[in-house]
């Protein structure tokens, strides 16, 4: 099986109020289906992700329209109520996924979905486990576990999963038309398909260069193994014009019936943050957090408005050597420094501009023409 | 031994006597600014150290002017500022303050403590470390309290003796809540109960 997708996209995302942000991505290239003779291909997408309170809402969509052949095209959406017990972050709601392939009729899921994560230190762990069925077609149910973990070495971050796709296809019964109806208990039966995805991810910030790349392996009951790849470089030009580039190969959707296949796209990102002037833009911040998660080791947890591509810390804990924080999988930026009890002054930077004291901390002025957040360890 | 070994031996001296300075000099001053703004930084530092107070919130100081490009004159005015505010710590406090809570309390005074309450506090306090209360007053007018109501609350707590935690645990509401009025049994302007 072949296919191979060569384009480039141009994408514009805006922030928006209550921490929502909506990306609209067009592009064009190049499509080598199997066995087709090559077709040019239009492609049009959109994604929201909105924060509101507890709960968070998440839409996503693309289509493509290969020239003679058709449209293709891939919509998924979810809403997850997200709470905090004991020092795990659970989010919990209803997925679902629709998608056409070319030629082929639209197929889609409905599912529950559970995720768990936790931190300790530079290690975080997480877990999640979905229950669905299948709308159309011929797989009636399937759950899919997973469990990951990862690991963080200042801009450095590796990352392993594990997660298994458990289908209970409905197939019509080979001896059906050559055994006599009264002996079948029925027309169909009940085929399992349990198919495993082994995966490393590494992940590399630092200042105008963002790297990451991951790479699996597929392996299962009534499958061919196969192995998927893909890798993603951006560099941040200005504050709001990043390019980039995405390569790999992805495997097949189980679940939806789409073939996996080779791309690659090159693009133009234009991150369009609030109207507001760069002077007003800290007041969106959110109050500054940390965590004592042991005596030698502080936390610090930061809100950035929606649309920051970079943020950075200098602090009395760094000695004032600039370390790029790491946005987390809920969207807070982040970073684990060591730290004894004491008074120590900080700084943040988002997407290369000024030196500001996040709100929530303590303020002073620093001497130099602003003012320095004041993060104060009692123990 | 020889008048040469003598003399040898007395320019050795003199040279080490002479590079002593450069040798005291921290390292991270050498590897982040030019080599005549680092002496100048380290004398200054140096010269902190040599009155008994902790040189290391001094050496931070340096770093964070260059990390935010200011000017020479600008970073050694910061060091002098932060020198003064040390000064001003360890006489409140007692020499045998430790440099943890004298590079607090300097951070506090900076921060628009004024001095008078930080001598009460430290009287409040008995002899215990006034880190936590420091630390305590200056989250909670970050965090929206009133600076008078805070302090209030603040040297309520340290009169009773209170420990560290009972500081850490301060909120807002906390301040909000102690300094709110109660609320008259009759309504004002009238007599009241007999």
């Amino acid at each position: 099986m072949r296919s191979i997708r060569f384009g480039a996209m141009a994408s514009i995302a805006v922030a928006m109020p209550l921490a929502a942000q909506i990306r609209v991505e067009t592009g064009g290239g190049q499509a080598h289906l199997d066995q087709l003779p090559a077709s040019s291909l239009t492609a049009l997408g959109g994604s929201l992700d909105a924060l509101l309170g507890g709960a968070r809402i998440q839409f996503a969509g693309n289509a493509e329209d290969h020239i003679g052949l058709g449209m293709a095209g891939v919509m998924s959406g979810g809403l997850h109520y997200r709470f905090t017990p004991a020092g795990w972050n659970l989010e919990a709601g209803p997925v679902s996924d629709v998608a056409r392939g070319i030629e082929a009729n639209w197929v889609g899921t409905l599912a529950a979905d559970l995720r768990a994560s936790r931190e300790f230190g530079r290690v975080s762990v997480s877990g999640g486990w979905q229950q669905g069925m299948t709308l159309t077609g011929s797989q009636s149910s399937w759950h899919r576990p997973s469990v990951g973990a990862a690991l963080r070495f200042g801009a450095v971050q590796l990352a392993a999963s594990w997660q298994a796709t458990v289908a209970h296809d409905t197939v019509l019964n080979s001896t059906a038309f050559l055994t006599p109806v009264a002996l079948l208990d029925t027309m169909t039966r009940a085929q399992v398909r349990d198919i495993q995805d082994l995966g490393v991810r590494m992940t590399w910030n630092r200042g105008p260069i963002s790297l990451s790349a991951r790479v699996g392996r597929r392996f299962g009951l009534n499958i061919l193994p196969e192995t998927w790849w893909d890798g993603h470089a951006a560099l941040h030009l200005t504050p709001i014009m990043s390019v980039t580039m995405r390569t790999g190969r992805l495997a097949s959707d189980v679940l939806l019936g789409l073939r996996g296949g080779q791309y690659t796209t090159f693009g133009l990102q234009l991150d369009l943050l609030q109207h507001a002037k760069p002077s007003e833009r800290h007041l969106a911040f959110a109050p500054a957090e940390f965590l004592r998660e042991s005596p030698a080791t502080v936390h610090l947890f930061f809100v950035l408005p929606p649309g920051t591509r970079r943020a950075a810390l200098v602090s009395d804990l760094t000695e004032w050597h600039p370390i790029d924080l790491t946005r987390s999988d809920d969207g807070r930026w982040e970073i684990v420094l060591r730290a004894s009890a004491g008074v120590y002054r900080l700084n943040i930077s988002t997407d290369g501009g000024p030196w500001r004291a996040p709100t929530g901390l303590p303020a002073t002025d620093d001497g130099f023409g602003t003012k320095a957040g004041l993060l104060v360890l009692d123990k | 031994m020889t008048s040469n070994a003598i003399t040898v031996r007395l320019l050795v001296l003199l040279v080490l006597v002479a590079t002593m300075p450069l040798l005291a000099q921290d390292p991270r001053l050498a590897q982040r600014f030019s080599e005549p703004v680092a002496a100048r930084l380290a004398a200054s530092i140096d010269s902190a150290g040599h009155e008994g107070l902790p040189t290391e919130p001094l050496v931070l100081r340096a770093l964070e002017g260059q990390a935010k490009g200011a000017s020479e004159d600008q970073i050694v005015a910061a060091l002098s500022r932060l020198r003064g505010a040390l000064r001003t710590a360890r006489e409140t406090l007692g020499p045998a303050a430790p440099s943890a809570e004298l590079t607090t309390a300097a951070a506090a005074l900076q921060a628009g403590v004024p001095e008078p309450r930080l001598a009460e506090l430290h009287q409040l306090r008995g002899g215990m470390p006034v880190t936590a209360p420091l630390g305590a007053y200056l989250d909670l007018i970050a965090r929206g309290a009133k600076a008078d109501r805070a302090w209030s609350r603040i040297s309520d707590l340290a009169r009773r003796r209170a420990s560290d935690v009972e500081f850490v645990r301060l909120t807002p509401a906390d301040v909000d809540r102690d300094a709110k009025p109660i609320r008259p049994s009759h309504p004002p302007g009238s007599q009241g109960p007999p």
